[in-house]
C-alpha cells in the first residue's frame, strides 16, 4: 500500500509538470513570455488581448498548484531515510517544499489581478505583471537549495543499497548551477537574463523539466528500495525504524 | 620532492598551452588587417587546441574509456566548427 | 576498507601491460561536466549570434576591454590547473605535504583570478562601460560573470580537496571525489580558455 501510494505521488509531481505547461502555456499563452522592455500601454495590451485565456489558465494553475505537494513530501521521506532522522536536511526538504507550490500559485494570483479590470490604469497592470514574472522566474533559491542538499544527500549515503545512484547526485548539481541564473532578472530589461532571456527563462524552464522527469523515475525507483528493505526486515523480523 | 612532480607529461602540456595562448595573443591583437580567416582558424583553433590538451592530459581523460575520451574530442570539434563558422558564415 | 589502489599513470609500473582504463572521479561527474561543458557551449554561440547582428559594434567594443588582464588571468588560471594535476599526482604517491601545498597554490591562483576580475570590472565601470551599454558589454558581463559563478565554487572545491589531501589514506569513494573536484577546476579553466579569446580577440 505504501508502495502504490508513493509512486502515485513522484507520478502526480510529474504530472503536475505536465499541467503547469499545458496551463501556462496552451492555455494562458504566457510562454513563450513578454517583453520586459515593453511599455505599460503594450503589457495592458497583452492583457486585454489574453484576458480569458489568462484568467481561466491561472485560475487551474491556482486551484492545482498543491498537488506538487506530494511528490516533495515523497522526497523530503527519501531524505529522511538517508539522514537517518528527521534531522535537519529533511526538515528543511519540508520546509522549502512548503513554498514550491507557491512558485506557481502566487504569482498566478498576480497575474489574474492584472488580467481581471483590463480596463484599469496601465501602470497597476504593468506593476502586477512584473510581480508575476518576478515571482515566477525570478525566485530559485528554495528549488536550488532543495537540490543542492539531495546531491550531498546522495554523496553521503553509505548504506550497502542506497537509495539513489551516484550519478543522480551530479546530476542535482548540473541542474542547481543551470538553475541560477533566473535570479538575476531583477537586474536586466533586455538580454539573456531578462525574464524572457535564454539563460533566464529558457534554460532554467528546460532543465527544470528534465530535473522533474529524471527524479520522478529516481524517486520511484527508491520506493522499491526502501519496500526491499522493509521486507527483508519484516523477513528478519526487525522492528521497523522510527518514520 | 615536489620537484619531481613536476616531472611529468602534464608540465610539457602546460608548457605548450602558455606558448599557444601567447601566440594566440599575438595573431588576435594583430587586427583590422582584414585577417578574418586568420582570426577564425587560428586564435579559436588555437582555442579548442588548449581545450584538448586540458581534457586529455590535466583532466587524464586521456587514459580514460575511449567511449568518455570520444565524446569530449567530438566536443572539441564541433565546438570549433560551430563558433569558426559561426564568425565565418552569419 | 579496502583502499583501491588507483594505477599510476605517468611515469608509473611499466612492468604491466597496458594500464586499465580508467574515468576521472566517477561517471556520474561527467553529467555534470560534459552538461556544463554543452550549456556553455550554447551560451558561446548565442554570443556569435548577438556579435553576427553587430560586428563593427562587438569589435570597437571589444577594443576597450583589459587585454593585459584578460591574458594574465588565462595564464593564472592555466598555472593552477598545473598545480592541481601535480597535486593529484602528489596524492597518489602519498606525497602529502606537497599536494597541500600546490592546492594552496592553485587557491591562491583562484583567488589572484577573482581579484584580477574585480579590478577589471570596477575599471569597465568607471570608464563607463556597464552592462546596459550594449549587446556586447551585456554578453561579456553576463558571460564572465556565469564563469566566475563558476571559478567561486571551484574555489570552494579546492578548499574541500585540501581537507582530504592531509589525510593518510583515501577510500577509493573519497580519491574519485577527489579526481573529480579536480576535474571540476580544470572544467573552470577550460571554460575560461574559450572565453578569453571569444570575448578579447576575436570580435
Amino acid at each position: 500500500m505504501h508502495v502504490k501510494i508513493e509512486k502515485a505521488a513522484a507520478r502526480l509531481g510529474l504530472a503536475m509538470v505536465g499541467g503547469f505547461l499545458v496551463m501556462f502555456w496552451f492555455i494562458a499563452g504566457l510562454i513563450p513570455p513578454m517583453n520586459p522592455s515593453d511599455s505599460a500601454q503594450q503589457t495592458a495590451q497583452i492583457y486585454v488581448d489574453k484576458e480569458w485565456r489568462i484568467r481561466i489558465g491561472l485560475a487551474l494553475m491556482i486551484l492545482f498548484a498543491w498537488l506538487f505537494a506530494p511528490f516533495f513530501a515523497l522526497l523530503s521521506r527519501q531524505v529522511r531515510r538517508i539522514e537517518g532522522y528527521w534531522g535537519v536536511m529533511s526538515l528543511t526538504q519540508v520546509m522549502l517544499s512548503v513554498t514550491f507550490p507557491f512558485g506557481f500559485s502566487l504569482c498566478a494570483l498576480f497575474a489574474v489581478a492584472a488580467a481581471y479590470r483590463p480596463e484599469r490604469n496601465p501602470d497597476v497592470t504593468q506593476a502586477l505583471n512584473d510581480m508575476f514574472w518576478f515571482i515566477f522566474v525570478g525566485l530559485v533559491g528554495p528549488l536550488i537549495t532543495q537540490v543542492v542538499i539531495l546531491a550531498f544527500c546522495v554523496f553521503i549515503d553509505k548504506r550497502e543499497v542506497p537509495s539513489f545512484p551516484r550519478w543522480f547526485g551530479y546530476f542535482n548539481i548540473w541542474y542547481a548551477i543551470l538553475g541560477v541564473p533566473g535570479c538575476a532578472i531583477y537586474l536586466f530589461k533586455t538580454g539573456p537574463l531578462a525574464w524572457n532571456g535564454l539563460f533566464a527563462f529558457w534554460i532554467p524552464l528546460t532543465v527544470f523539466t528534465i530535473w522533474m522527469i529524471v527524479t520522478t523515475v529516481m524517486l520511484t525507483k527508491a520506493v522499491d528500495v526502501e519496500a526491499a528493505e522493509r521486507e527483508k526486515r519484516a523477513a528478519s523480523r526487525e522492528w521497523e525504524p522510527a518514520a | 620532492m615536489t620537484l619531481s612532480l613536476f616531472r611529468a607529461r602534464s608540465t610539457v602540456v602546460w608548457v605548450v598551452l602558455v606558448v599557444a595562448t601567447l601566440v594566440s595573443w599575438a595573431v588576435g591583437s594583430e587586427h583590422g588587417t582584414g585577417s578574418a580567416i586568420a582570426i577564425a582558424v587560428v586564435v579559436l583553433g588555437v582555442a579548442v587546441f588548449k581545450v584538448r590538451y586540458v581534457g586529455l592530459d590535466f583532466m587524464e581523460l586521456r587514459q580514460a574509456p575511449l567511449l568518455l575520451r570520444g565524446m569530449f574530442e567530438c566536443y572539441c570539434v564541433v565546438l570549433w566548427c560551430v563558433l569558426a563558422g559561426m564568425y565565418l558564415w552569419l | 576498507m579496502n583502499q583501491v589502489t588507483l594505477r599510476s599513470v605517468v611515469g608509473g609500473d611499466r612492468s604491466s601491460a597496458k594500464p586499465a582504463r580508467h574515468v576521472p572521479g566517477e561517471p556520474g561527474l561527467w553529467i555534470l561536466l560534459f552538461g556544463d561543458m554543452v550549456v556553455f557551449g550554447v551560451f558561446f554561440g548565442t554570443f556569435m549570434y548577438q556579435r553576427s547582428l553587430a560586428p563593427e559594434l562587438f569589435d570597437a567594443s571589444r577594443q576597450t576591454l583589459s587585454l593585459g588582464i584578460g591574458l594574465a588571468n588565462t595564464l593564472i588560471l592555466l598555472t593552477s590547473s598545473l598545480f592541481v594535476v601535480t597535486a593529484i599526482r602528489a596524492i597518489r604517491s602519498s606525497q602529502r605535504l606537497a599536494a597541500r601545498w600546490l592546492l594552496v597554490g592553485a587557491l591562491a591562483c583562484g583567488l589572484a583570478f577573482v581579484g584580477l576580475k574585480v579590478v577589471e570590472y570596477t575599471a569597465k565601470v568607471h570608464e563607463g562601460n556597464t552592462p546596459n551599454q550594449n549587446a556586447f558589454y551585456l554578453y561579456y558581463f553576463i558571460l564572465t560573470g556565469l564563469h566566475l559563478f563558476h571559478v567561486f565554487i571551484g574555489i570552494v572545491v579546492l578548499v574541500l580537496l585540501l581537507t582530504q589531501a592531509g589525510k593518510s589514506d583515501l577510500s577509493g569513494t573519497r580519491m574519485a571525489l577527489v579526481e573529480g573536484g579536480a576535474c571540476f577546476w580544470h572544467l573552470v579553466d577550460l571554460l575560461w580558455i574559450v572565453l578569453f579569446p571569444l570575448l578579447y580577440l576575436v570580435s
